[in-house]
């Protein structure tokens, strides 16, 4: 998720362009987060819209940094989740990850973890650089097609979906830790426009 | 991690500043500031779900127009009762997307929001893959028409659509009249006194949306689908700034003392009195500056650059470059501001892009769809299906409308 200060400023200013681009910017992350926590799609959408919109809704609230405006909507939305999970009786499965994780280490691990947007970047960065037939593979499966489904699709055997599919995901896996950090922000336009050219070749 | 002031974290657990947080409200509070959210917000790559995740993603993406557009039509139609009301909704009541969707439906009876209603409703039955070959029209999908939002200075929206022609609202010292012809028009009236603070309004065009306005100076200005225009409704000081996001053709009212500027996503274009259109739409990470007549600059950061006539000035990144045009080229520049789709020299993804904002419909094209040469411009006002059979006579790309998306694959010949 990426707030710029500009959008941050006209947001404080209650300026409508900014509330809409807000919950343009915010929306798809904060529901793959919650999703993440709930598993429950519709849920998940609607936990992140109200929380986006209580976030409007309120035209005397101000942030004095895009951290704290960040972090308002995490914790609505972290709120509005473990809320749903308590209801439906179930566990936050980020519990154990928040129990088990020591004080930061300085030294500098392979970084693999990502931001969703981020993320995303980066995925399709590296599905660039995979065989034709491999990265479709790994498309359809993005799609929530089922192996026979695409299978179907693609006129190959289910054996070669489930091959492709791995030999898929662990090199999307390798690219990502590799190039993870390659792929900061100034360069993400740069980016972008290679993935136009990969794209349209 | 900065620590976060108590009446931010407050009301995003939907409380009053002065209700204590239980313990696992403060639990959710200090995974922020010890920064251990940091970690839980982000995705591992080595997830099992992690192409889940970045197909939802894209899910979402794709849709948040749709939704986006639900939510500001539930809201500017309960604006009046809502303004002063802060609504604190208690835990247990989330107002969510389907029943703002739903309010949404039944307020304007508007088909955006049935349909929408009627996505979200289908959303869990998988949609069925993309059979080849079989462009469906389940239901007409028309072009775009003059429609717009006008939102003032109080933030008070007033839909141009709907609203009769006449004068809608009182600005500052200025008039701002809905003219029979679908444009709205500043006017210094007689009655009002002009006051000391920049009252700032915008205009705003969804998808499948166009509108004109004439500023206060008498300026105008054509806004093209999906852009926004912010402007004061009263020229004060010593310039003429307006703001677009999106693209809008500008016919600027000459006035050497006052230059008119135009921002677009850190670019600015000055002028005093010339006809020009500018072009910076989100997705395309670029601001384009076409020139008429008269004169501009176009400045970006530190780099700035005068054109002419018949140019056209680039800004990408830090960069800007200038392109000499032919008066064909010019013409296809300016074709949507003549009510045509221009398809001449145009990408696969150029030709979506306007599909998308002028017909209000979803894009996509498949991996590997090769670029095709089109020729000559369609009407604005052409039904979706007749403007893809025209496009269909190209050789390579097959353009095909499946549910409310149009999408664009190799011909298989």
């Amino acid at each position: 998720m990426r707030i710029t200060n500009d959008l941050l400023a006209r947001f404080n200013n209650n300026d409508p362009t900014a509330h809409e681009e807000l919950f343009k910017t915010t929306f798809a992350d904060l529901t793959v987060f919650v999703y993440r926590m709930i598993n429950d799609e519709d849920e998940s959408e609607d936990i992140a819209i109200s929380a986006i919109r209580k976030l409007l809704s309120n035209k005397d609230l101000t942030f004095k940094a895009v951290e704290q405006l960040k972090a308002y909507l995490y914790i609505s939305v972290r709120n509005g989740a473990l809320n749903y999970l308590r209801s439906a009786q179930k566990e936050d499965p980020f519990r154990k990850l928040l129990q088990d994780q020591m004080p930061v280490s300085e030294e500098p691990v392979v970084n693999k973890k990502y931001e969703m947007d981020h993320m995303r970047k980066l995925i399709e960065a590296g599905l660039g650089k995979l065989e034709k037939q491999c990265a479709a593979v790994i498309r359809l499966t993005m799609l929530n097609k089922q192996p026979d489904e695409i299978a179907k699709t693609l006129n190959i055997s289910p054996n070669q979906v489930y091959t492709q599919k791995s030999k898929g995901i662990a090199r999307l896996r390798t690219f990502i830790e590799e190039n993870g950090s390659k792929y900061g922000i100034p360069v993400v336009i740069i980016l972008l426009a290679i993935l136009c050219k990969l794209y349209f070749r | 991690m900065n620590a976060l002031p108590g009446n931010i974290t407050q009301l995003a657990l939907g409380k009053t500043e002065d209700t204590p947080l239980t313990r696992d409200e403060q639990e959710i509070c200090e995974e922020w500031t010890s920064g251990k959210a940091l970690e839980i917000m982000k995705v591992d790559a080595a997830d099992p779900r992690l192409l889940e995740f970045a197909g939802l993603y894209d899910k979402l993406q794709n849709k948040k127009n749709e939704i986006w557009e639900s939510i500001e039509a539930a809201h500017a139609l309960t604006l009046p009762a809502q303004q002063d009301v802060v609504v604190m909704e208690p835990q247990t009541s989330r107002i969510g997307k389907r029943t703002w969707m739903l309010a949404a439906a039944i307020l304007t009876g508007s088909v955006l929001g049935v349909y929408s209603l009627y996505k979200v409703i289908n959303a869990d039955k998988n949609i069925v893959p993309a059979n080849n070959n079989i462009p469906v029209v389940a239901q007409p999908i028309e072009p775009g028409r003059e429609r717009a939002t006008l939102t003032l200075a109080d933030n008070r929206q007033i839909n141009l659509d709907t609203i009769p022609a006449g004068i809608i609202a009182y600005e500052d010292q200025m008039e701002i009249s809905k003219q029979k012809d679908n444009q709205i028009v500043y006017k210094i009236s007689d009655n009002h006194k002009s006051g000391t603070k920049v009252l700032n309004n915008s205009l705003t065009t969804p998808y499948g949306g166009e509108y004109k306005v004439t500023l206060a100076d008498g300026s105008k200005v054509w806004l093209n689908a999906g852009s926004s225009l912010r402007y004061p409704a009263a020229f004060k000081g010593n310039d003429r700034a307006v703001e677009i996001i999106g693209e809008g053709y500008f016919e600027v009212a000459e006035d050497k003392s006052k230059p008119f500027r135009v921002f677009a996503h850190g670019t600015e274009v000055k002028v005093m009195g010339t006809k020009f259109n500018v072009k910076a739409y989100d997705s395309e990470n670029q601001v384009t500056t076409t020139l008429v007549n008269g004169s501009v600059a176009v400045q970006h950061g530190a780099s700035l650059k005068n054109i002419k006539p018949g140019q056209q000035a680039i800004v990408s990144g830090d960069n800007i470059e200038i392109k000499n045009k032919s008066k064909e080229e010019m013409a296809r520049v300016l074709a949507w501001k003549n009510g045509l789709i221009n398809l001449e020299g145009e990408s696969v993804q150029a030709i979506l892009d306007q599909i998308h904002r002028w017909y209000n419909v979803d894009t996509k094209i498949e991996q590997g769809t090769p670029e095709t040469t089109l020729t000559g411009t369609i009407e604005r006002t052409t039904p979706l299906k007749v403007v893809l059979e025209l496009l269909n006579t190209n050789v390579s790309v097959q353009f095909t409308l499946q549910g409310h998306t149009v999408i664009a694959k190799e011909k298989n010949n």
